[in-house]
């Protein structure tokens, strides 16, 4: 459920900021619009999927191996 | 100094810096202050003002030399193309990584101070609703806010000093002496580590105008936090003592909650808690518009204005997932952030100042 709004969510907010910038011709700015929200999706899902041990502070310590 | 519509001059944006500043002077400081130099952790800001100085006139030597540009176009300029540009990656994801962060503070102080029954996720969406709203304006409103709104600051610290001064003890302030040169320098990295978000600043510098009295106003920036940061330090381990105030979640509230006036006034932290929410959103704000105008010129948009709200609805998930509980993030500030800070806000700039001065100076605004 919680991903389904999720989704629900970053596809109103891509799809509100294309139909301007697509009548405009800006198709760089569409494209990282849409490189923005496939990040937030994976990321969200992600952290939705892990919710209780989702920790990107324990992954910086691991990349650093301070732990 | 006059401003056009979208331009901020150099005192503003050194307004915003200082309220900046005030989040985590409030939040870490005091507390690492009193773990790394026990009673001596007042004095350690002061180590801090030799770097801060040294990177105002670093910032000041790549302007002066890169006029009308970015620091984004200047690293480019100095570094290439593609090493720039992984540079500004590198500086993007720190920024990023800082907005995260401090929208998951700025929530658990709330949850941890006044409303412990309530969702960290709530405060989150509610903060960053009207941060989105006012990003579409732009980065002028923030500035023109913070200067009104920093001598209603200021004049708070001072008052709140002066209340808690007759509760201070020398005892816990003294002695301070030789033995107490190391932890003081280990006491100023956090002090060093914040102030360096001064170069995340100059990303926006190609809005700025009067960068020619940048020195002047740097200095007097370096004044103001330096002694507004040892006035913090002072008071808190005057009062609880360095022993407690390490070990209190957020010692600046519990000394202002002993706060009394003639035994008729009382609770005045809520002046405090207020403040925290102002100078939170600032940050945020800011270093939301840093990111923004990082993508700008990583990708080279002509707007980012249509980025917000998905921006909005990612810092949403990296603040949630930024940590479990709020234990480990300030683990991970104390111990791998500092150095991060400093080696992005001061190594790092000090490298291309190297680089800008070993660089020939042929047309090097091409």
């Amino acid at each position: 459920m919680k991903i389904f709004l999720m989704v629900v969510i970053v596809v109103i907010a891509i799809t509100a900021e294309m139909i301007p910038v697509i009548k405009k011709k800006q198709h760089k700015e569409a494209a990282v619009l849409i490189m923005l929200g496939a990040v937030t999706l994976a990321y969200g899902y992600y952290y939705i999927t892990h919710v209780h041990t989702a920790s990107l502070a324990n992954l910086m310590f691991d990349i650093f191996r301070l732990r | 100094m006059k401003t056009g519509k979208d331009k901020i001059s150099v005192k503003q944006l050194f307004f915003v810096f200082t309220i900046m500043v005030s989040s985590p002077t409030t939040r870490l400081l005091p507390k690492y202050a009193a773990a790394k130099a026990e009673q001596a952790g007042w004095v350690s800001p002061i180590i801090s003002t030799v770097p801060f100085i040294l990177l105002i006139l670093a910032i000041d030597s790549l302007l002066k030399k890169y006029k009308g540009q970015s620091m984004s176009d200047i690293i480019s300029n100095i570094l290439g193309r593609f090493l720039g540009k992984l540079v500004l990656v590198v500086y993007l994801l720190w920024a990023l990584w800082l907005a995260a962060m401090y929208t998951r503070y700025y929530s658990e102080r709330l949850t941890s101070s006044i409303y412990p029954n309530i969702s960290v996720g709530l405060f989150i969406i509610l903060a960053l609703i009207p941060i989105a709203y006012i990003l579409r304006s732009g980065f002028t409103p923030i500035a023109r806010m913070s200067e009104i709104l920093l001598p209603f600051i200021g004049a708070m610290l001072i008052m709140l000093a002066l209340f808690l001064f007759p509760k201070v003890r020398a005892d816990n302030l003294l002695p301070v002496y030789f033995n107490d040169i190391i932890p003081i320098f280990r006491g100023s990295i956090a002090v060093t580590g914040i102030l360096s978000y001064l170069f995340l600043m100059f990303f926006l510098s190609d809005n700025v105008v009067n960068l020619k009295s940048l020195r002047v106003f740097g200095y007097i920036a370096a004044y103001v936090n330096i002694s507004s940061i040892m006035l913090v330090n002072f008071i808190v381990i005057g009062v609880m003592s360095s022993s407690l105030a390490r070990r209190v979640s957020v010692p600046v509230l519990t000394v202002v909650k002993q706060i009394t006036i003639m035994d008729i006034i009382e609770n005045i932290e809520a002046v405090v808690v207020a403040i925290w929410i102002f100078a939170d959103f600032t940050m945020i704000t800011t270093l939301l518009v840093i990111v923004l105008n990082l993508i700008k010129s990583i990708f080279n948009l002509s707007d980012t204005r249509l980025l917000i709200n998905m921006l909005a609805v990612l810092v949403y998930f990296l603040s949630m997932g930024v940590c479990a509980r709020r234990f480990e993030l300030e683990d991970f500030t104390n111990s791998l952030l500092m150095p991060i800070n400093i080696t992005l806000g001061y190594v790092f700039p000090f490298v291309l100042f190297a680089l800008s001065k070993l660089k020939k100076t042929t047309n090097p605004s091409r």
